[in-house]
C-alpha cells in the first residue's frame, strides 16, 4: 500500500528544520522535528512505508536498533492523523533531505483547539457535479 | 505550498445552486423593502448590506460603523449583503440541510462547490443561514429569530462572508489582535488568554492605537499590512478589573453572565482605531506572573502555531488559502515572544519600544 500527503485536509510549512502541519479535518496541528521531517518528505509524492523506512534507516546506517521501531512508529502516527493518506501509486523519489545526523523522529500533537471544529464539513464529492449527494430520504425543503 | 486553484470546468449540483439562489432571493426581496442599504469598506473592498429586521441591523453593523462608506455611490460593491431575521418575514423560515451529514454532533454544516464559487453554510444552533456566491457578488444571511444570536457574535459581524470574500485575494482574516504606533503596528497572535486583548487595552491607554483585538484582515508581500474589520474589543473580568473606567463603556451580557465585555472603540475613542497600518512583526503574547515583562526572539514556528490554526479552525471554507497567506506572513515578518510578567502597562511600552527599535 502506497500512501502520499493529505493535500486536501492538511496544511504543511517548513521553518528552520521543522514542519508545522495543520489537519484541517480534525482541528489538530502537529510539529514534526528531527528524522520526522524527512519521513514527511518522502511521501510528498507517494510512497511505500516500508521503502521510506527503509531507505531513512540506509541513510543513518549507525542510527541504533531502535531507529526501525521509532521510524515505524512515526509513519503510522502519520497515517493514523489521516496526514497520509493512501495513493494509487508511488511517485518519483524525494531526494532533498533535512537532517544530515540521525535524531529520533519526534511528532508533536496539539489537540487544544479541537473544540473549535463543529462544522460539518461534508466532502462526499459526485465526480460529475462537484457537490456532496443529498442525503438519501433527506426531506429538503 | 499552492493555493487551492478553481476548477474551471467543474459544474455545480442544480440542487445546491437552487438552495442558494433561494436563499440568496427570499433574504433580497424581504430586505428591499426595509432599512435602506448601507456602505462599509472593508480592507479595501466595498461591502454593502440590507437587513429586513431591526434588532439584526443593530446586530450586524455595530461593529462596522468604523468603516462606514457613503451608499449609492459609483463604486460596485465587492459584496452586496442581504441579512433577513425570520420574524422581519411573515414568519418565512430558512429551509432544512438538504445534504448527508458527515456527523450528527456537529453545530454547523459547511458546503464549498468544487470551483469555489458557492459557499453554504447553516448554524443548526441558531438556524442561520449564510450563503455565498463569488460569480454574483451576492451574499445572504438568513437566521430563524436574530434575538437568539450569541452576543458575541456582534463583535465580528459578516466574519464568515469577510472570510470568504477573501479567499481568492492576497488578503486574509487572522485571529489576532493589531497594535501600532502611528503608521508602524505589530500583530499579536495567540489563544484566548494570552494576553492579547489586554495589552491592546494597555496600549490604548498609553497612547497607541489598535486596527482591532480579535480578528483583522491581513495582506502579506513585501511590504505587509493590517485593516481593520471590526471595532471591538473584549475583555475579561479580570481584564476589566484592571481598567475599570471602561465598564461604563462595555455592551452586552458581560462578564457577570459568563460573557466578556464588548467595547466599541469607535463609540468611545474612534481616533484610536486606525483602518489600516503597516506590519512591523509578529508578537506571540503569553502570561507569566512572577517574570520580568520582556520581548524576546521567538522560533517562527511557535509564531506559526499561533497564528494559523486558531484562525483557520475559526474561519472555516478557505482553510489551504488562508494557511498559505498566513504561512507566508510569518516567513516575512520578525516573530517575538511578549513576556507578560507584570503590569499590563510594562507590557504596552514594550512593545511601543519594540517598535521604535526593531528589536528588544
Amino acid at each position: 500500500m502506497f500512501y502520499k500527503h493529505n493535500d486536501e485536509h492538511v496544511a504543511a510549512e517548513e521553518f528552520d528544520g521543522e514542519f508545522v502541519l495543520i489537519n484541517f479535518a480534525r482541528g489538530t496541528y502537529f510539529s514534526l522535528r528531527h528524522a520526522a521531517v524527512d519521513v514527511w518528505r518522502q511521501f510528498r509524492n507517494g510512497a511505500d512505508p516500508a521503502l521510506v523506512a527503509r531507505c531513512i534507516r540506509d541513510r543513518f546506517p549507525d542510527a541504533g536498533e531502535d531507529a526501525p521501531a521509532e521510524l515505524k512508529r512515526c509513519i503510522q502516527a502519520l497515517i493514523d492523523e489521516d496526514l497520509l493518506v493512501e495513493a494509487e501509486a508511488p511517485g518519483a523519489p524525494v531526494e532533498d533531505w533535512s537532517s544530515q545526523v540521525w535524531a529520533a523522529p519526534a511528532v508533536e500533537v496539539y489537540s487544544d483547539l479541537k473544540d473549535l471544529i463543529v462544522l460539518d464539513p461534508v466532502h462526499e464529492v459526485d465526480a460529475s457535479t462537484g457537490w456532496p449527494r443529498r442525503a438519501a430520504g433527506g426531506d429538503g425543503f | 505550498m499552492q493555493l487551492a486553484a478553481p476548477s474551471a470546468g467543474a459544474q455545480i449540483d442544480p440542487q445546491a445552486a437552487g438552495l442558494c439562489a433561494d436563499v440568496l432571493e427570499s433574504a433580497e426581496q424581504a430586505s428591499r423593502g426595509s432599512a435602506p442599504e448601507q456602505a462599509f469598506r472593508l480592507c479595501d473592498a466595498l461591502v454593502t448590506l440590507r437587513v429586513a429586521g431591526g434588532d439584526f441591523e443593530a446586530h450586524l453593523t455595530r461593529a462596522l460603523r468604523h468603516a462606514g462608506a457613503p451608499p449609492g455611490g459609483a463604486a460596485v460593491p465587492a459584496l452586496r449583503v442581504f441579512a433577513l431575521d425570520g420574524r422581519a418575514a411573515a414568519g418565512r423560515l430558512p429551509p432544512v440541510w438538504p445534504f448527508s451529514y458527515a456527523d450528527q454532533r456537529h453545530l454547523e454544516r459547511l458546503h464549498v462547490s468544487a470551483d469555489r464559487r458557492v459557499y453554504v453554510r447553516l448554524d443548526e444552533d441558531t438556524r442561520t443561514w449564510q450563503v455565498f456566491d463569488r460569480a454574483r457578488r451576492r451574499a445572504a444571511i438568513w437566521t430563524e429569530d436574530a434575538s437568539r444570536l450569541p452576543d458575541w457574535e456582534q463583535s465580528f459581524p459578516l466574519r464568515t462572508l469577510l472570510n470568504w470574500l477573501l479567499a481568492p485575494s492576497p488578503a486574509s482574516l487572522a485571529h489576532a489582535a493589531v497594535v501600532c504606533d502611528g503608521e508602524r503596528g505589530l500583530l499579536l497572535a495567540g489563544p484566548g488568554g494570552s494576553g492579547k486583548s489586554t495589552t491592546t487595552v494597555a496600549c490604548l491607554e498609553i497612547g497607541m492605537q489598535t486596527c482591532g483585538d480579535d480578528f483583522v484582515a491581513v495582506t502579506g508581500g513585501a511590504a505587509p499590512r493590517a485593516h481593520a474589520l471590526f471595532d471591538t474589543v473584549k475583555l475579561d473580568e479580570r481584564s476589566l478589573a484592571l481598567f475599570p473606567h471602561l465598564a461604563p463603556h462595555a455592551v452586552g451580557p458581560g462578564p457577570a453572565r459568563g460573557s466578556k465585555a464588548r467595547i466599541h472603540l469607535s463609540e468611545l475613542c474612534p481616533a484610536r482605531l486606525r483602518p489600516s497600518c503597516s506590519l512591523a512583526a509578529i508578537v506571540v503574547p503569553r502570561v507569566a506572573p512572577g517574570e520580568p515583562t520582556r520581548v524576546a526572539p521567538l522560533a517562527k514556528t511557535a509564531a506559526l502555531r499561533a497564528l494559523v490554526p486558531s484562525t483557520v479552525f475559526l474561519t472555516r471554507g478557505a482553510e489551504l488559502e488562508t494557511a498559505a497567506k498566513l504561512g507566508a506572513l510569518v516567513r516575512t515578518l520578525p516573530t517575538w515572544d511578549l513576556c507578560i510578567g507584570g503590569a499590563p502597562d510594562e507590557a504596552a511600552r514594550a512593545l511601543r519600544a519594540l517598535l521604535a527599535e526593531g528589536s528588544p
